[in-house]
């Protein structure tokens, strides 16, 4: 055989390559505003799992000396060991909030869970094969969608009681529609480029183009829109549990917390509220500016 | 003969022509009973302007449109009617290089794996280090260090981007390879490069080519017959070698015309009266010669008959009768 008849022009050194996956990691590196969300977000998740440990209290202990007297004696203070005060059964509100932030973050990833497997492979699904099962798939998200889903769970948990089962079956049925549209529409778009094109004519099998060709091509946009779908699915279930229909004692989220507290704003216990809502508030943004820093990383022409 | 092609017609259906009624043409005809056949080592060019059908006719080979009518008869076998399996199978020995050398390739993948695909996918059983011992050949064959094997598409450039395309068609080693358009998104300075790759491909290892591209020094330089289509018909077919000589289709003659000369002064004086307007839409139903509109020497009988593909010599095919090499080519040349 006759070998390299042709100079290649530049590029000649050997060594490894540097993926997109390299690229994209190295210029969110470089986005102070994404790496300090990120930071955040660990502090807030540290927080959540070992916080409890600082405190001499747990989530159920009542200090029966602040009892009708949380305005004064359950106020955020160091010495009492209540770092952020009591709520108003005297439960130290440090550990509460840890539990609560727990909970709500537990809520939003598992929200994210469902909406990456069930979400992308649907999507994927229905993009790649098209025609008739595209259009029967499709609509059946629309009617998904168009159902009044919070109005629905309201009323299934008042009928059947309030339960975090009927709570997460809400969130699995809502939180995959989005996913599964966004996935399909860029399905859609890949599965028309030449190297689909060219991996079909070469007869790589249906299911190997999928996994081979697409789906590492979709996972980009699949981890934005997780991230950006977390603080939605916390905001999902803080409403119902403001609502008093989600998460039940003892156990408690960020939303039953901010519910309680904003009860109890007007004897004079802003604490009650406003530590939860900070740390809801800082979940919102963190997530928020961390989704919005991956995708520039990933698509970095997309805006100057 | 590898592969012949008999009268094949490819329709597409235009979506959302409105108000005009469900019996309206909403349907766009790309190839109108295009045949040809193609030896074993035989090169054949296909030229025509952008529109003429190229892609689809390439597409339409490799399965990757329906055709309506005719056939696409593959080593004896008829393509409509072969199962799965040994359409997969076909798909090892007939192979394609895109236009857009970079699109074609994946993006996530490193271009040892992407060479290396059609090895595994056709030959499972082959172990790890063969595979990755081809694929370092199949690079040196195409001009690229083996050593880069690990790198990504988007580092190379688009020249690079074409010999990884060449060197994925190549490394299973098949019969036929269906370049369509392959230099055209290229720098211009790297264009032979690659065009002489895929020359010395088709002289070292005996590969069947279809070579297409609306620039006909392209397809005079590699191919061995050349076709010339317009709007999906078939204008003509000559051999390579008498292109010049003995071409007289009235729209072959434009194509020789239009190629730039390299000296302005020749290039002013020259005559381009033939073009005078753009194509007109592929869907306006036309009868008789389809270039008629444009064409310099077309009288009233054009428009009326149609106008069949004869073989004037041995080898060479016209679809216009009224073309015995008008003085003014004559005079051309
Ligand atoms: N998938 C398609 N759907 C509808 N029309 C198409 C499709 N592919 C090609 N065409 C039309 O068919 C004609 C021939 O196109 P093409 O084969 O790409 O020509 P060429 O490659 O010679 O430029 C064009 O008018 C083009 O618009
Ligand atoms: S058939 Fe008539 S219109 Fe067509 S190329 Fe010949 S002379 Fe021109
Ligand atoms: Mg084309």
């Amino acid at each position: 055989m006759i070998t390299a008849r042709l100079q290649s022009e530049s590029l000649s050194e050997p060594g490894p390559g540097r993926s997109l996956w390299q690229d994209a990691r190295r210029r969110i590196r470089q986005n102070p505003v994404a790496i300090v969300s990120f930071s955040i977000l660990v502090l807030v998740g540290v927080f959540a799992l070992f916080g409890p440990i600082f405190s001499g209290w747990s989530s159920e202990d009542i200090n029966w000396n602040v009892l009708g007297n949380v305005e004064t004696a359950g106020r955020p203070a160091l010495d009492s060991g209540h770092y952020f005060g009591t709520d108003q059964l005297g439960r130290d509100l440090f550990v509460r909030t840890a539990h609560g932030v727990r909970v709500s973050l537990m809520v939003g990833i598992i929200g994210a869970l469902i909406a990456i497997v069930v979400g992308t492979l649907y999507g994927t699904i229905a993009g790649y094969v098209g025609g008739r099962v595209d259009n029967l798939m499709m609509r059946t998200v629309d009617v998904i969608m168009s159902i009044p889903y919070m109005f629905v769970l309201i009323i299934l948990l008042v009928m059947f009681g309030q339960s975090i089962v009927l709570l997460f079956v809400g969130i699995g049925l809502v939180s995959w529609l989005d996913m599964a549209r966004i996935v399909r529409g860029q399905t859609l778009s890949i599965k028309n480029r030449e190297f689909v094109e060219s991996a079909i004519v070469i007869g790589v099998p249906p299911a190997l183009i999928i996994l081979r060709h697409i789906l590492p091509n979709l996972v980009g946009i699949v981890i934005v829109y997780a991230t950006l779908l977390i603080p939605n699915m916390i905001i999902f279930e803080s409403f119902i549990s403001f609502l008093g229909l989600g998460i039940q004692e003892p156990n408690t989220s960020l939303g039953v917390l901010i519910s309680e507290g904003a009860s109890q704003m007007q004897y004079g216990v802003l604490w009650q509220l406003g530590f939860p809502l900070f740390f809801f508030i800082v979940i919102q943004f963190g997530f928020f500016f961390l989704g919005d820093g991956i995708r520039d990383a990933l698509d970095p022409k997309d805006r100057h | 003969m590898l592969l012949q092609i008999e009268n094949v017609t490819v329709e597409f259906s235009l979506p959302g022509s409105p108000a005009r009624g469900r019996h309206s043409k909403n349907r766009l005809t790309a190839l109108a009973g295009v045949s040809f056949a193609l030896a074993e080592r035989e090169t054949l060019g296909i030229v025509g302007e952008s529109g003429s059908g190229k892609t689809t006719l390439a597409r339409a080979i490799v399965g990757m449109v329906p055709v309506q009518e005719g056939r696409i008869v593959w080593m004896g076998s008829d393509l409509s009617s072969t199962n799965q399996d040994s359409r997969r199978r076909i798909r090892k020995d007939m192979t394609m290089i895109f236009q857009n050398p970079l699109a074609s390739l994946n993006p996530r993948m490193t271009i040892g794996q992407i060479i290396a695909e059609p090895c595994q996918i056709h030959e499972p059983g082959v172990s790890k280090t063969e595979i990755r011992r081809r694929v370092a050949e199949t690079m040196e064959w195409v001009g690229l260090a083996p050593a880069l094997a690990n790198r990504y598409p988007h580092e190379f450039s688009g020249g690079q981007c074409q010999r990884i395309g060449i060197a994925r068609a190549l490394i299973a080693r098949p019969r036929l390879i269906i370049c369509d358009e392959p230099v055209a998104a290229l720098d211009v300075s790297i264009r032979a490069q690659i065009v002489n790759l895929l020359k010395q491909l088709q002289d070292e290892f005996g590969i069947s080519m279809i070579m297409i591209s609306h620039d006909l020094s392209v397809i005079r330089h590699v191919s061995h017959r050349i076709m010339v289509m317009y709007l999906g018909h078939v204008m003509e077919v000559i051999p390579s070698r008498h292109l010049l000589q003995k071409s007289c289709h009235p729209y072959t003659r434009t194509l020789i015309e239009s190629v730039p000369v390299p000296d302005p002064k020749i290039q002013k004086t020259r005559e381009l009266p033939v073009i005078k307007s753009d194509p007109p839409l592929m869907n306006t139903p036309a009868s008789g010669c389809r270039f008629a509109t444009r064409c310099p020497i077309a009288r009233d009988s054009c428009s009326d008959s149609q106008t069949a593909l004869l073989e004037v010599e041995s080898g060479h095919w016209l679809a216009c009768p009224y073309c015995e090499l008008p003085p003014e080519f004559e005079s051309g040349n």
